[in-house]
């Protein structure tokens, strides 16, 4: 749906993003994550057609954003970080606006109202965006994004300077999105990522340094796959049997942490996982694990040591 | 572009330079014709057009700082360029709903015509090919200001370059009358917006007029929507 190849954005020297690239399939919700100022919005802004970059390439669902912008935008609905709102329309006529500037083909009445069900705007409809407060001009500024119902929405940092409760409704209006449409949202906030995206992309200093499911990027930023196993059976026993395990590299006794049992911490080689093998050799020789822990990353701890490695350098 | 025009037009009338606008061109025009015509009791609206071809270089101005730049200051221009539309449309979109504003201000001479039929057999044809003169004009001044609003955020810069290139542009003939160069005068004159009105002041429809209004226009209408497209590659 959408396939970002090779994007590099620079400024004289310096590289807003390099080589950044990733593919978005229909229906995922994927959440562009990053400090401030890794390269959230200009990688949107460059996938959305407000700027070009210097190489690289964008297509949406089909359509280079270069070779062929009007029908790639077509496809598009995108909320900037700064929602792109006329302060002296009212949201009735900014609305209408953005219908005939999209030249929808849709019922006007019918089509307006649905989104502004779905955003819950139908309040302030007749008023005029400069009496709206934040969480309101954010929510007008989904419903220009969806106008047109564009299969993908591009949201740059949706929930900035919202309250708390304006941060939850905007998050559950994401998610209940993501159920017809193809999302990326960014944010330098974790959770908000974390909260509705079932894929994440992380952004440091203009490049991508992870890519994947939630427990995919923990797994790939752990240094090794080490873990504890807890067995009821003869130490030195285990412990030969668990060092003659193929892809094991090291095992460390961690001693006796319940009565009965041994701990054992595994190291395996680099990018083996030898959970199965341990399991399966232990069982064979009927000495019970009573646990087996990952020495797990939360996705924070991921996300410090991935975008704090590059900020030290 | 439809709904860029309309947005526009519209947008005169949320801020009072709309109202100032047509307030300011049918107060001095009404008081031109009530002085200069109507008491003179003359058929012939010359004065008219005399003082709205002055006025019109000091006020379109008003009605061009912010066409673009307000757009950047708010970054609202970014629903043009991540719209499915070209930046020709807007720059369109634009040109012609500070057109339609100038057009409803300036029409007001048909009503004072329409006042002199009352009393005699005014020329229509000569009312005619004046007001499409200042049209052109109008449309000239409209393109110099979208320009300079296209390279600034500030609408008080764009108001005032704007009035600055349309005032030299308006002198730059009489500034070269007494130069001894032929040429250099002759290229003067070939700028000066004012040098081209004379002939449809005076009833000559002329071509070569038309041309110039027409290209001039064209070519700035092409600069502008140049910087629009050069901004996503700064």
């Amino acid at each position: 749906m959408i396939e970002v190849n090779g994007l590099t954005k620079r400024y004289g020297e310096k590289f807003a993003i390099k080589d950044v690239g990733f593919k978005i399939g229909e229906g995922e919700i994927v959440g562009l994550l990053g400090p401030n100022g890794a390269g959230k919005s200009t990688t949107m802004n460059i996938m959305t057609g407000y700027l070009s970059a210097t190489s690289g390439t964008v297509t949406v669902n089909g359509f280079d954003i270069r070779e062929k912008p009007i029908e790639a935008k077509m496809n598009i609905g995108y909320l900037p970080e700064l929602p792109p709102l006329y302060p002296d329309m009212t949201v009735k006529a900014y609305l209408d606006f953005i219908f005939d500037l999209k030249q929808v083909k849709a019922n006007r009445e019918e089509h307006i109202s649905k989104i502004c069900k779905l955003v819950k705007i139908e309040a302030v409809y007749p008023r005029l965006i400069k009496n709206l407060s934040k969480g309101f001009r954010q929510r007008v500024g989904i419903a220009q994004a969806l106008i047109g119902t564009p299969p993908i929405l591009i949201l740059d940092e949706p929930t900035v300077g919202l309250d708390p409760k304006q941060i939850v409704d905007i998050r559950d209006l994401i998610a209940n999105l993501g159920r017809r449409h193809t999302i990326l949202v960014s944010s330098h906030i974790l959770h908000e990522i974390q909260a509705v995206c079932n894929r994440i992309i992380i952004i440091n200093q203009g490049e991508i340094v992870a890519d994947g499911k939630r427990d995919d990027i923990i797994r790939k930023a752990t240094e090794d796959a080490r873990f504890t196993v807890r067995v009821i059976g003869p130490r030195d026993e285990v412990a030969k049997t668990l060092v003659r395990i193929g892809g094991v590299d090291k095992i460390v006794d961690d001693g006796v942490r319940e009565s009965g049992s041994n701990d054992f911490i595994v190291i395996p080689k680099a990018k083996t996982d030898v959970r199965r093998e341990v399991f399966e050799r232990l069982a064979e020789r009927k000495w019970p694990i009573v646990s087996m822990v990952g020495s797990q990353l939360t996705l924070e701890d991921v996300f410090l040591r991935l975008t704090e490695t590059d900020e030290t350098e | 572009m439809k709904a860029i025009i309309k947005r526009e037009f519209a947008s005169y009338f949320a801020h009072p330079v709309g109202y100032l606008f047509i307030g300011v061109t049918f107060l001095l025009a009404s008081f031109s014709f009530f002085i200069d015509v109507f008491l003179y009791a003359t058929t012939d609206i010359a004065p008219v057009f005399s003082t709205l071809f002055s006025l019109v270089y000091l006020i379109v101005p008003l009605i061009t700082m912010r066409l673009l730049s307000e757009e950047k200051r708010h970054k609202t221009e970014q629903v043009f360029y991540t719209s499915p539309v070209t930046m020709t449309e807007v720059i369109f979109g634009k040109f012609f709903g500070a057109g339609l504003i100038y057009i409803a201000a300036t029409a007001i001479v048909f009503v004072h015509q329409l006042v002199l039929a009352f009393y005699g057999s005014p020329d229509w044809g000569l009312l005619f090919c004046r007001y499409i003169g200042l049209i052109l004009l109008g449309g000239l001044l409209i393109a110099i200001g979208l320009v300079v609003s296209a390279l600034t955020e500030s609408q008080a810069v764009a108001a005032i370059v704007a009035l600055a290139i349309s005032m030299v542009m308006g002198q730059v003939d009489s500034l070269t009358q007494s130069s001894s160069s032929q040429t250099l005068i002759k290229i003067t004159e070939w700028i000066s917006p004012g040098h081209h009105f004379t002939g449809f002041f005076n009833g000559n429809f002329s071509v070569a007029d038309v041309f110039y209004y027409l290209s001039m226009t064209g070519l700035l209408l092409f600069v502008a929507v140049r910087i629009l497209d050069r901004k996503r590659w700064a």
